[in-house]
């Protein structure tokens, strides 16, 4: 090989053959002869490379994992909305649920002293009767288990209790729901409207409560005069 | 890639087996013209760092293949120019001597032998720094005159003009071409 002679070849080549010759290496069709040399170049240059993982692909999975986040919280308005809606209806579940059990337990007269007035208050201003706090206590059996004030543990109560409830004949076995005698296993369903079916017989058959009735004292001038 | 904006499309979306199919599409072709521009021991970098930058817009490119490719040059482009700045080296000292001094028969010879892409890409790197980049974009990339002015921010006929010069003096650099049948065949079989 003579490379000034190949140099001189080259450098008399034309513009509209090299032009044909890119063409030629995009197509992969034949070259012209004298052209063959720089087309085999060229088509090496753009081979495809070899199947499979390429360099650097691991680093790249690796940025692309980590970029996914950021892309899933471009959302659109529809996917936003369907999501919204599914923890919408999570939450009032949640919510539903943690309601339902506290007017369970204050149905049952389990909550604390406190909180057990304080829902006997909400929940009879909106007709559904729960035991006072007091009502647990004038039994004088706080702390053992066996208040007959409670009506639902009454009825919780696979097997009637010999002498508990024998005072109160008003509420046999199943003083809450006393329309669902077929229903023994869910004796205090907080949101039945059985619950308000009573009247307060607890609630005015007790005498003193234990808190004291609140002395105006934060007010002595009403007192004064 | 004949489902191209399908796979895009899952890609973007944050399917990992899709964007697999992308990158190991446009990885070679990214890798060679980062090699012509900055040698292969930074190539690889600048790869990474392309795809990096790409990643974070990748969701909202639109485009075919063909504008991916030019997308992901212009990402490497800018790498290859920041990486430049900050080595406060000119880009013409990144190159080796003039081509013509280094055009021995051996690379030619490695070319016929062995048809690999690299050592085609060898010859391309030992052109002059813009022939070197709008050859390689030309046929490396596929991308138009056109798209390889706006890259490089030059006039089409300037790069017609680069492109044709860079392919004579890389003709220049060749065995004769009694000596090349050997590698046509091998290219054809590949």
């Amino acid at each position: 090989m003579t490379v000034p002679e190949q140099k001189s070849a080259a450098g008399s080549l034309p513009d509209d053959a090299l032009d044909r010759l890119l063409a030629t290496v995009a197509a992969g069709d034949e070259p012209a002869a004298e052209l063959a040399s720089l087309y085999a170049v060229l088509r090496a240059a753009s081979a495809p490379a070899e199947p499979g993982a390429q360099p650097g692909e691991s680093a790249a999975l690796a940025a692309f994992a980590a970029s996914v986040p950021v892309r899933r919280m471009r959302r659109t308005p529809a996917r936003w909305l369907t999501e919204s809606r599914t923890r919408l209806a999570v939450a009032t579940s949640a919510f539903a649920l943690v309601l339902g059990g506290g007017v369970a337990a204050a149905a049952t007269g389990s909550l604390p002293g406190p909180a057990q007035g304080a829902a006997h208050d909400v929940l009879g201003a909106i007709g559904v009767h729960v035991p006072k706090s007091d009502d647990s206590g004038a039994s004088g059996s706080h702390g053992n288990g066996t208040s007959d004030t409670a009506p639902g543990h009454t009825g919780a109560h696979p097997s009637p209790r010999p002498s508990g409830s024998t005072g109160k004949p008003a509420h046999p076995v199943h003083p809450t729901h006393p329309s669902h005698p077929a229903h023994p296993a869910h004796p205090t369903h907080p949101a039945h409207p059985a619950a308000t079916a009573h009247p307060t017989p607890h609630a005015t058959s007790h005498g003193v409560p234990h808190r004291p009735v609140p002395v105006p004292t934060l007010r002595p001038h009403l007192r004064v005069r | 890639m004949d489902d191209f904006p399908d796979v895009l499309a899952r890609a973007q979306h944050g399917d990992e087996g899709a964007f697999t199919v992308v990158f190991r599409a446009m990885q070679p072709m990214l890798l060679r013209y980062l090699t012509v521009l900055a040698g292969p021991a930074a190539a690889d970098d600048l790869a990474a760092e392309t795809w990096v930058a790409a990643l974070r817009g990748l969701v909202k490119f639109r485009g075919n293949e063909s504008d991916l490719r030019g997308w992901l040059v212009t990402i490497a482009r800018a790498r290859w120019v920041d990486m430049v700045r900050a080595s406060a080296r000119r880009p013409e000292e990144l190159t080796d001597e003039p081509p013509e001094q280094r055009a021995a028969d051996d690379v030619a010879a490695a070319v016929v032998e062995r048809a690999a892409s690299a050592e085609a890409i060898a010859m391309i790197a030992r052109l002059p720094q813009e022939q070197a980049e709008i050859v390689t974009l030309r046929v490396v990339a596929q991308l138009e005159v056109a798209e390889v002015a706006e890259i490089t921010g030059k006039t089409a006929n300037h790069v017609r003009v680069l492109c044709h010069r860079g392919l004579r003096r890389l003709a220049a650099m060749l065995p004769a071409p009694g000596v090349m049948p050997a590698l046509v065949s091998t290219m054809d079989e590949s």
